[in-house]
């Protein structure tokens, strides 16, 4: 088995290498005669059209044509600038890096909106495999998200709102601790800070994987710590594991709990930087300790406290480490699911890969509209501080 | 206010070694005593059979090399691609250079999982699916763009002046990045390094994907396994935590401040 895998491997390897010596040569006679006198824009045209064709020829599918595509742009590219010199060494350098990119992301981005568009799931998979077609069902599968759940319960629109809520509690709850420790830490000497801060840093040095299924454990219904406690101070155990309400507030505790540190780590270099003469200057004046801290300390943290909450806010957004590995094992319920889990979850545990690829570029669009807000408040904040 | 300061401070600190303790203990308790609810930290007759039963009956040694090839291919191919691309981008107005940032930070944003899908399908076709290479391209996703973005972040601040005096002098463009620009960014190569390395190091949901022999496993999915749902196996998953933990989080904390001084740089500057 294994060595038929390798001989298929390598033919594959061979063909493709083959489709692109050939149609980079064919590609090259095309621009040298082009060359000759004719406009750029035309030849990048004929560059890119050609390669369309002869890649959709020698690879037999899209694939290879929008491959062909973009030796063709590439191409047109290299030997106009190459040519002249000027952008010759920026081109060199990057053309490993952007042949990447482009393999690493932009196929697969053109490849999850063709699935989007497909019919493609646990039954029609062996067929594609096989060598059929993907299919092409139109906005059916967008309109699937919208209208049925995407796990079995939770409806699209309740797990959007729970998404909102866990990114809005866990960035708060981050933002607001981070900033007490950090101001605690700057009260305490120098020796007393560093102890303290190399201890709160922990959950940030333990591995995740093992922080959450620890945390996990202490969750258990009746061998975690968490019940134990409760149970000793008299309270009934709380069922960590299976009631909707308590499994969403285990992954926000432990989510919080992982969070901190960074937010903490932000604020202290950003509160150390904040100049002394600042607060001795106001004290002079007769500010009182609020005064300053929301007139001196707040204003000169936004700089730094702005881009960490924006990256906060994509990180929780897009946070499905806790999330799964509290939730996703056997047994496992969507109680706490977001929608980034629960499309982990519809691809790979439910295998509704076309659905998949629709809900994944309504989450994208979803957060693309999130970060396009929060840069608008952001960037007029930053203006209010200039000013 | 100080002894306030304190107190708080040390609760807190509690709270945040808590899990580590919890799980030394456990890795210390006898068979019988792994479902006990008993609140103490460290249990009464500790035993180190649990370490033993990591070391010789589990595969953590397996797993552990398998993370650390991964891994280490993972960054180092990522940072040598990331290095020249990221001077490119940072010394050059060339045409189509604001779109290329534009991609860059798009990838920053979008969740690993998005582009898991349609990769599962192109390392299936590829036959690379239960591979290293495969996990290596499933990680380069991520771990590339976000190499070139930091350290376009530091060749922002190196100043133009320098490169342009080794021109003066006679060396060519390239030569001058060679031998000039690189040898003064090694530390931030070394900090772009050692982040792709504790992401990959660390990340589950993607290797889960690919890997399925468990001989391939890295350590996550290994750990993983035997954490199951809370059998017999419970020491086991600890006492191999606390394996893998320590010496990850003595790294972290060793070369945090260093660390952190790069995150900020490709962060705020980026």
């Amino acid at each position: 088995m294994f060595t038929g895998l390798q001989q298929s491997m390598a033919g594959q390897i061979v063909g493709l290498v083959l489709a692109l010596v050939i149609a980079v040569a064919c590609i090259e006679a095309l621009a040298a005669w082009a060359l000759l006198g004719f406009q750029t824009r035309l030849f990048t045209a004929l560059n890119v059209g050609a390669g369309a064709v002869l890649g959709w020829a020698v690879a037999s599918g899209w694939r290879g044509a929008l491959g062909g595509m973009l030796c063709g742009l590439g191409f047109s590219w290299i030997s106009r600038y190459g040519i002249r010199g000027r952008w010759r060494t920026a081109i060199l350098f990057l053309a490993p890096s952007a042949c990447a990119v482009f393999l690493l992301v932009i196929v697969p981005v053109l490849f999850e909106l063709r699935l989007a568009f497909a019919d493609l799931n646990l039954y029609t998979i062996r067929r594609w495999l096989g060598g059929g077609s993907l299919g092409f069902v139109g906005l059916d599968n967008f309109v699937a998200v919208l209208k049925t759940p995407p796990l079995q319960t939770a409806s699209f629109l309740e797990m959007l709102w729970r998404t909102l809520v866990w990114t809005g509690v866990n960035v708060v709850a981050h933002a607001l601790c981070g900033l007490g420790l950090a101001l605690l830490l700057t009260r305490v000497g120098a020796m007393g800070r560093g102890i303290y801060r190399t201890l709160l840093i922990i959950p940030w040095a333990m591995p995740q994987v093992i922080a959450v299924l620890t945390w996990r454990g202490e969750f258990h219904p009746s061998f975690g710590y968490v019940n134990s406690v409760l149970g000793a101070l008299g309270f009934e155990g709380v069922n960590w594991w299976s009631d909707p309400l308590p499994v969403f507030l285990s992954c926000c505790i432990v989510n919080i709990w992982l969070g901190i540190p960074f937010m903490m780590v932000v604020f202290l270099g950003g509160l150390q930087n904040i100049p002394r003469s600042l607060y001795e200057a106001a004290s002079m004046d007769g500010a009182g300790s609020w005064y300053r801290f929301w007139h001196i300390t707040l204003p000169l943290l936004k700089p730094v406290a702005l881009p960490a909450i924006t990256l906060g806010v994509i990180w929780t957004f897009n946070n499905i480490n806790v999330i799964y590995l509290m939730t996703g094992q056997n047994g496992g319920n969507e109680y706490a699911d977001i929608l980034v889990s629960a499309l982990y979850k519809s691809a790979f545990s439910y295998s509704r890969y076309s659905y998949s690829a629709a809900f994944a570029v309504v989450i994208l669009l979803i957060l693309l509209g999130l970060t396009w807000t929060m840069h608008r408040l952001a960037g007029t904040d930053a203006q209010e501080v200039r000013a | 206010m100080k002894l306030v300061a304190h107190l708080l401070l040390t609760l807190a600190s509690m709270l945040s070694v808590f899990p580590l303790l919890r799980m030394i203990g456990i890795s210390l308790r006898t068979r019988d005593q792994i479902f006990s609810t008993d609140l103490s930290l460290i249990p009464q007759d500790a035993s180190w059979r649990s370490y033993a039963i990591v070391f010789f009956e589990t595969d953590l040694g397996t797993w552990l090399l398998n993370s650390l090839l991964i891994t280490s291919i993972t960054a180092v191919v990522g940072v040598s691609l990331a290095a020249t691309a990221a001077y490119a981008l940072s010394r050059y107005r060339f045409p189509g250079r604001r779109g290329m940032l534009w991609i860059l930070l798009a990838t920053q944003m979008m969740p690993a999982v998005m582009l898991l899908l349609p990769l599962y399908f192109l390392l299936q076709r590829a036959n690379l699916m239960n591979t290293f290479a495969g996990v290596v391209i499933a990680y380069s996703v991520t771990a590339l763009p976000f190499s070139i973005w930091l350290l376009k972040g530091y060749f922002d601040t190196v100043p133009r002046s320098i490169a342009e005096a080794a021109w003066v002098d006679g060396v060519t463009e390239m030569g001058s990045f060679w031998r000039v620009i690189l040898p003064l960014s090694v530390p931030s190569l070394a900090i772009a390094f050692l982040f792709s390395m504790t992401q990959a190091w660390n990340e589950y949901i993607v290797a889960r994907v690919i890997l399925q022999d468990s001989a391939l496993f890295t350590w996550p999915l290994g750990i993983f396994e035997l954490q199951g749902d809370f059998d017999a196996k419970w020491g086991a998953f600890a006492a191999a935590s606390v394996v893998v933990t320590i010496p990850v989080m003595t790294v972290f904390l060793i070369s945090s401040r260093w660390l952190l001084s790069g995150l900020t740089l490709g962060g705020v500057k980026g």
